[in-house]
Parts: C-alpha cells; sequence; structure tokens
C-alpha cells in the first residue's frame, strides 16, 4: 500500500504515534513526528512510497519541537536518530531539510555493507549512470533534469553499489535543489512537483523535487554501471564532453565516497572493477536541452 | 633523513597494486589507505622490494631506466619521494 | 528494581547469555535488539554470537545487513587502531622505552575471543611516568598534536588525571591516549605501577607488551568501576565477563593470582564489584570463595546502593521511551565517578564548570551515535 492510499488524518496519526514506516529503496525508515505542517509536507511529498508498518525499519528518526534555550518564545526543531541528536536544532520552518538532512547522514554513518558513492545515478536502457559530486558539479540539477526527460532516478546523492557483484541498488529520495537551480527547474521543467522554498538553511534555499511515481515503485530493479560521467555546470559555456583517464577516475571517486576507506581492500577491489567495466568522462555544460541529447546519444552507442 | 641510509619496501607483499598504464592505484592493508603512485614512485617501490638501497643507488639504477643523468637535481627528487614513502610506511630504513 | 524485571533489558541479555532464544524473536524484538546493542556498542558481539552459535542463516536479512555493516566499521577501527600503534613505534623506533597496550587493542594482540567483534576508537597504552615528556615531544615533532583544549581541561589533565591530553595524528583521525598510570592522581587509590610493567608480557617479534593476565581483568574492573560513569558501559562489563571466562578456565591458578593481585594493589573492593556485576548480569562462573579472599570489600550500604544503580545505568535506555529512574541512576554514578575520582575541594568547583560548560555548550557527536 502506499502512502496516498491512507488518508491524511491516518497518516497524520502513524507519523505522531507508533511511526510511520515507508521502504525507501533498500530501506525501511521509521519516522515519528508531532509536528503537523511537517506531516502535511510529507503526505505530499513521500506519496508514491510504499508503507512498511509490519516490517523492520533499519532507521528510527524523529523530528521533534523544542524551546531554544536562549529564547524561550521561539520554538525549534531538532532531529534525533534512534534518540540521540547528531546535530543542533534548526528554526521550525526548515522541518523538513532537517529530516532529509538527518536521513542521509543516517545512512552515510551506519551503512557499511554496501560501498556508498558519493554520486547521482541515473539508468537508461537497464545500464546506470554516476554522476559523481565533486565541487560545481550541480549534480541534483542535472539529476532532476535527466530524471523527467527519461531516464530512471536511482539517487541525487548515493551510489549505492554491492561491493562484490557490481550492482547498484536504487534509492529515490526528495532532491533538495538549491538557490538559483530552483528558478532554472521550475523553468525548463514546470511539471516537476516541488515543496515548498524553505529559506536561509545552512545551504541557502532549498526546495525538494518528488522522484517520479515510476521510479519509486520501480526502486527494486538494480542495474550495473557502465558510464561515469564528473558534470560541471558552467554559465554559457559550450558543451564538451572529453575521455578522463582511468586512474584519475579511479581517485575522484574513492577520494570522495562516503565510507570507501571503512570498506578497505573490497572497497578497492570493487571501484577498481567498476572502473575496468566503465568508460569515465568529463563533461562540462551549460544548456539543459543539449546535455540530454548528448548523454542519450552516449547511451545508444554501444 | 641522512644519504647514507639504506632503504627496503615495507610489506609489499600485501600490497594491492592496480597498473592503469603507467599510473597505479595501490591498497596498502596496514594504513587502509589507497595510493595513487605515478611509475617513477612505483618503480622505486619495486626497486626497493628487490634489494635494500641506498639513494645513490636508486638514483644511478632509476637514471638508467628513464635514460636520465643521475645528477644532484634528480638525487633530490628521488631523495623526496622517499621520505614521503617512508611517511606512508612503504617503505622503511634497513637497520 | 532488579535488571530482568525491565523488558528491553531483558531482550538484550537474553540475546547475550542465550543466543539460542533468538530464533523465537519477533520482528519487533529483533529491531528494539540491534537499537540497544547499538547503544552499547554490542553489535559486533552480538554478530560473532551468532556466526559462532550457528545462528546466522536464521538472522532476518534487515538485521543481518545491520550486523554486517558494524562488523565491517569495527574491522576498519581495528585497523586503524593497530595502524596508529604502528606508526608510534615508527616515530619511537630510536627511543628506548616500554610501552603496554591497553583495553580493546590490547585485548586483540592477546587474541582474546570475540576481541575482533569489538569496536574501539582510541588507541590507549601506558608508558613510564619518566619517559612522558620525552614521548609525547617525540610524537609532536613527528606530525602528532593535541587538539584544542580549554585551560581548564589542560589543567584537569596534567594536574589531576592519569593520561596526558589525547594526542590525534595531524593526517589520521585516530585519538591516542597516553597513561602513566591506571587511575586518577586525585583518586584515593594509589596504584603501585613498577609492579603491573614488572609483569607485563611481551608481544612476540614486537617491542610492545600487554597487561598481564590477571592486572588485565582487574584493569577492566578499575576503569569500569573507578573511572567511568558507567552509562551504557555494558559492553566493558562483557569484557570483564569474556577476560574471566577466558582466563579463568586457561590457568588453574587464575582465580588464586586474582585475588592476590588485587590484594596487593589494594583493589579488591574495586574488583568485588567487577565480579559481582559480571556474575549478576551474564552468569559468569566465579568459583565460590573466590570474593571471601578479598581484604576489602564495599560495605552492606554501598552494596545494596549499587545493586540498584548499575545495572540501570549499564544497560541502554529504551530509544524511545527513556526512564525516569534510569535517569536518576545514571546522575547519581555520575556524581559518584567524581566523589571516588576527587577530594571534596576538587570536586565541587569542577562540576560547576562541567555544570555551566554544558548550559551554554550542548555538546553532540555523531561518534557517538554509531
Amino acid at each position: 500500500m502506499m502512502v496516498n492510499q491512507i488518508p491524511f488524518e491516518e497518516f497524520h496519526m502513524l507519523l505522531s504515534k507508533q511511526g510511520l514506516r515507508v521502504a525507501v529503496g533498500p530501506f525501511n525508515i521509521c519516522i515519528h513526528t508531532t509536528h503537523k505542517p511537517l506531516a502535511t509536507k510529507l503526505y505530499m511529498l513521500y506519496r508514491h512510497y510504499r508503507l512498511a508498518q509490519d516490517e523492520i525499519a533499519e532507521f528510527h528518526v524523529r523530528i521533534v519541537i523544542e524551546r531554544s534555550f536562549s529564547n524561550p518564545l521561539t520554538r525549534k526543531v531538532r532531529f534525533l536518530l534512534d534518540g540521540q541528536s547528531p546535530f543542533e536544532s534548526f528554526p521550525l520552518e526548515q522541518a523538513l531539510a532537517v529530516l532529509e538532512w538527518g536521513i542521509n547522514l543516517a545512512i552515510a554513518v551506519r551503512v557499511n555493507h554496501l560501498l556508498l558513492l558519493h554520486s547521482a545515478v541515473v539508468e537508461k536502457n537497464g545500464h546506470v549512470i554516476l554522476l559523481p559530486a565533486w565541487p560545481g558539479s550541480g549534480k541534483t540539477t542535472l539529476c532532476t533534469v535527466l530524471t523527467h526527460r527519461g531516464f530512471r532516478l536511482f539517487s541525487d546523492e548515493f551510489g549505492l553499489m554491492e561491493p562484490h557483484q557490481g550492482i547498484f541498488y536504487p534509492i529515490p529520495r526528495l532532491m533538495p535543489l538549491k538557490n538559483e537551480s530552483i528558478e532554472a527547474i521550475r523553468n525548463y521543467l514546470p511539471e516537476v512537483v516541488m515543496g515548498q522554498l524553505i529559506p536561509n538553511t545552512q545551504k541557502g534555499t532549498v526546495a525538494h523535487v518528488c522522484p517520479s511515481k515510476e521510479s519509486i515503485q520501480l526502486s527494486k530493479q538494480v542495474a550495473k554501471a557502465k558510464w561515469i560521467i564528473f558534470p560541471k555546470w558552467i554559465a554559457n559555456a559550450p558543451l564538451k564532453i572529453e575521455a578522463l583517464s582511468d586512474a584519475q577516475a579511479f581517485m575522484l571517486l574513492a577520494s570522495n565516497a562516503f565510507n570507501y576507506e571503512v570498506l578497505g581492500a573490497t572497497a578497492f577491489q570493487a571501484v577498481t572493477h567498476l572502473i575496468s567495466s566503465c568508460n569515465s568522462y568529463k563533461l562540462v555544460y551549460s544548456d539543459f536541452d543539449e546535455v540530454i541529447a548528448a548523454l542519450k546519444k552516449l547511451v545508444d552507442e554501444v | 633523513m641522512s644519504t647514507h641510509s639504506f632503504w627496503q619496501s615495507n610489506n609489499f607483499q600485501t600490497l594491492l597494486i592496480e597498473d592503469w598504464g603507467g599510473e597505479y592505484t595501490v591498497f596498502q592493508p596496514d594504513s587502509g589507505k589507497t595510493h595513487y603512485l605515478n611509475q617513477m614512485s612505483m618503480h622505486i617501490l619495486s626497486f626497493l622490494n628487490q634489494h635494500s638501497a641506498s639513494v645513490f643507488d636508486i638514483s644511478s639504477h632509476l637514471g638508467e631506466q628513464f635514460e636520465q643523468n643521475s645528477d644532484k637535481e634528480f638525487q633530490q627528487n628521488i631523495q623526496k619521494i622517499l621520505y614521503h614513502l617512508d611517511a606512508l610506511g612503504l617503505i622503511k630504513k634497513v637497520k | 528494581m532488579k535488571s530482568n524485571q525491565i523488558r528491553h533489558h531483558q531482550i538484550l541479555q537474553q540475546a547475550l547469555l542465550y543466543p539460542e532464544r533468538l530464533i523465537g524473536y519477533s520482528d519487533a524484538e529483533w529491531e528494539l535488539l540491534i537499537r540497544l546493542a547499538r547503544r552499547v556498542k554490542l553489535l559486533g558481539r552480538l554478530a560473532l554470537t551468532l556466526k559462532a552459535n550457528g545462528l546466522w542463516e536464521k538472522v532476518p536479512p534487515r538485521i543481518a545487513s545491520q550486523l554486517k555493516s558494524a562488523l565491517v566499521q569495527i574491522k576498519k577501527m581495528q585497523q586503524l587502531a593497530h595502524w596508529e600503534l604502528n606508526r608510534i613505534l615508527w616515530a619511537l623506533e630510536d627511543f628506548d622505552t616500554s610501552i603496554i597496550v591497553l583495553k580493546g587493542a590490547a585485548y586483540g594482540l592477546a587474541n582474546l575471543p570475540y576481541s575482533e567483534g569489538r569496536l574501539s576508537v582510541d588507541l590507549d597504552i601506558l608508558v613510564p611516568k619518566n619517559d612522558l615528556a620525552d614521548i609525547e615531544s617525540l610524537l609532536m615533532i613527528k606530525g602528532w598534536q593535541h587538539r584544542t583544549l580549554s585551560a581548564y581541561d589542560e589543567h584537569y589533565y596534567r594536574v589531576w588525571s592519569h593520561e596526558i591530553p589525547p594526542l590525534v595524528h595531524a593526517e589520521r583521525a585516530t585519538e591516542v591516549d597516553i597513561h602513566h598510570t591506571l587511575t586518577p592522581l586525585t583518586s584515593r587509590l594509589k596504584i603501585d605501577i613498577k609492579l603491573l610493567f614488572d609483569a607485563a608480557i611481551p608481544i612476540k617479534n614486537t617491542r610492545i607488551k600487554t597487561l598481564c593476565p590477571v592486572d588485565m581483568v582487574i584493569h577492566c574492573a578499575v576503569n569500569l568501576f573507578q573511572n567511568n560513569e558507567i552509562a551504557n558501559d555494558l559492553r566493558d562489563l562483557l569484557d570483564l565477563h569474556d577476560l574471566i571466562v577466558f582466563l579463568g578456565t586457561k590457568e588453574p591458578e587464575f582465580w588464586m593470582q586474582l585475588t592476590d593481585r588485587a590484594n596487593q594493589l589494594q583493589l579488591g573492593h574495586i574488583l568485588f564489584y567487577g565480579l559481582y556485576f559480571s556474575q549478576n548480569i551474564f552468569k559468569t562462573p566465579v568459583p565460590t570463595g573466590v570474593v571471601d579472599r578479598l581484604h576489602s570489600k564495599p560495605n552492606f550500604m554501598k552494596r545494596w546502593a549499587m545493586r540498584w544503580l548499575v545495572p540501570l545505568a549499564l544497560f541502554p535506555q529504551h530509544p524511545d521511551k527513556p526512564m525516569e529512574s534510569a535517569a536518576l541512576a545514571r546522575h547519581l554514578l555520575y556524581l559518584r565517578s567524581h566523589f571516588i575520582r576527587m577530594p571534596l575541594y576538587i570536586l565541587l568547583p569542577h562540576l560547576c564548570y562541567k555544570t555551566l560548560r554544558g548550559l551554554f555548550m550542548k555538546k553532540h557527536s555523531i561518534a557517538q551515535q554509531r
């Protein structure tokens, strides 16, 4: 059963009582909050996720409201993972951003049975493209565009890889657009489902894009990687794709992963195999039409 | 670091080495680190796995390999690489 | 209130004591077990217990993947600690001193059962006090640094503590705690540290040592009941249990040596608590008469209070429903831990400082989550 198949009252009751359990890729997350405005937002943005009330959840997170110590009149939100608070409290309006950020942190610090590359991942023709994060990559923006133009979303943040088989798991989550990207995406993709603007977060203004229903429903369909593309958005730059040496791609990917070092030799072998079985490129782009066309051409070449 | 020290590789047999066509990624189980080595550093490492050697020995061997004069500047470069490899625990001084 | 009357304590305790009963656990019980075990750093131990009992295949997949993740992380932390030790020996290559490895890293070196499932974040070593200054400066030349400390903390370490401020190498993250004795200088206990150095056991093909078996047991108890605040320290009590089971069955003289040593070091009452709670919670086989051989034991009132307080603090709180009684017990034991470490004239200002700092600087660390 999906979230939008239960009435809001029931959804809200689950969130505020025993916790709402949703399946997000390979994980189940149990979310608890009594903050009704957050419940309203989640009911809209999580509508396509599958409910997992009777299953084991790996992550138990809470958003609690507290009064500020220095200013008792203002209320703040705090994120808790298993009752522990990994970071400070934030203004009330940022509840959704704090929850999403906290869940990412929980995944990043706890999951070590899989290799966690820091990368957006999209699928086309049965194989995935990795779009690793590096400064100025704009991976979330590019990922949002691609997944609304024929590519299936795996993740805008986690390249979740089974290290021995080289299989990637989809983990479609809300995609947080930042600052100028929000307007750019609104103009380019008028059909996009987006949450309210959340101004003044640590990363500026944020708005969350809902992954497509299809990518959430297909999130059990895994795939291997064929391309690793390091994107860079440069204003008005002409499109450019050039091959990247394997050793460079290796070091860029490994040095920017969440748990590469934790997995030790397993990760070294997994990345070695990944690099050998993929083509690696550097991509510079500014125009969305151009980059979609170029990537479609690339994945159709065999 | 004295130029008269003799060097040898440290736990070379445990390293996982991947050759990407003249560039190398090396996993060192002891430290858990992955290192990127160029051809020169890898040559030094594998040379020191076969012999313990001083910076002079290494320079003259590599000078032949890379067709370079084993001059003072070249030796200083080798010395720098040795210092770096020692700090990483990839080589050690022979006692 | 006894620990076995609290349902979530029971879920954790039974899993460790009688792993075969885990097969009957419901999904909800498995889930709670994992959350509790994570809180007290026992995921790795739980995973190894399941494997050792041939039960791994029966673990629900969502539980197994979390246990596997924990084992991967523990392996990494152990590798980092070993490497840190390796680099310390490299930095001290030309300096002649004695280095005794303590706690987690020592359990690994001594091949203790289950040691590969033990999460330890720091590296703890013991060195002679006379060499301390030289060692500290040699390490600092080679790239180790102290974290920035307040003047108060610096003073605390230098004047009152049994260790110097932790050192961390600029290119790595493992904290090195260098001890020169095993209890704070301010505590009423004065251990003759030379006895421990003299009895230490060299590790083959290295220049490092571990404490001898009975000293290892005593140090484990001292750490738990003298130096720590006991909250969430169930893992340390299990260390003690594992040490006793392993060593107690290995050498016939073990119990005699242990009680003699505790008496010699005047640590009988500390060992008493260790044996008492290990037996109470983990059913550790302690032969009758052992406790009677200890010269000093806590009086009836202390025992009664500790019997109520310790289990409430050792076991983790329920992650969704923390209990007030457990919070109170933890607070009382926190005060106790300071009281036994410091004379009152130091203690009261120290606690005031800690309380004030706590009010103004809420510290939350991700590391504690893991």
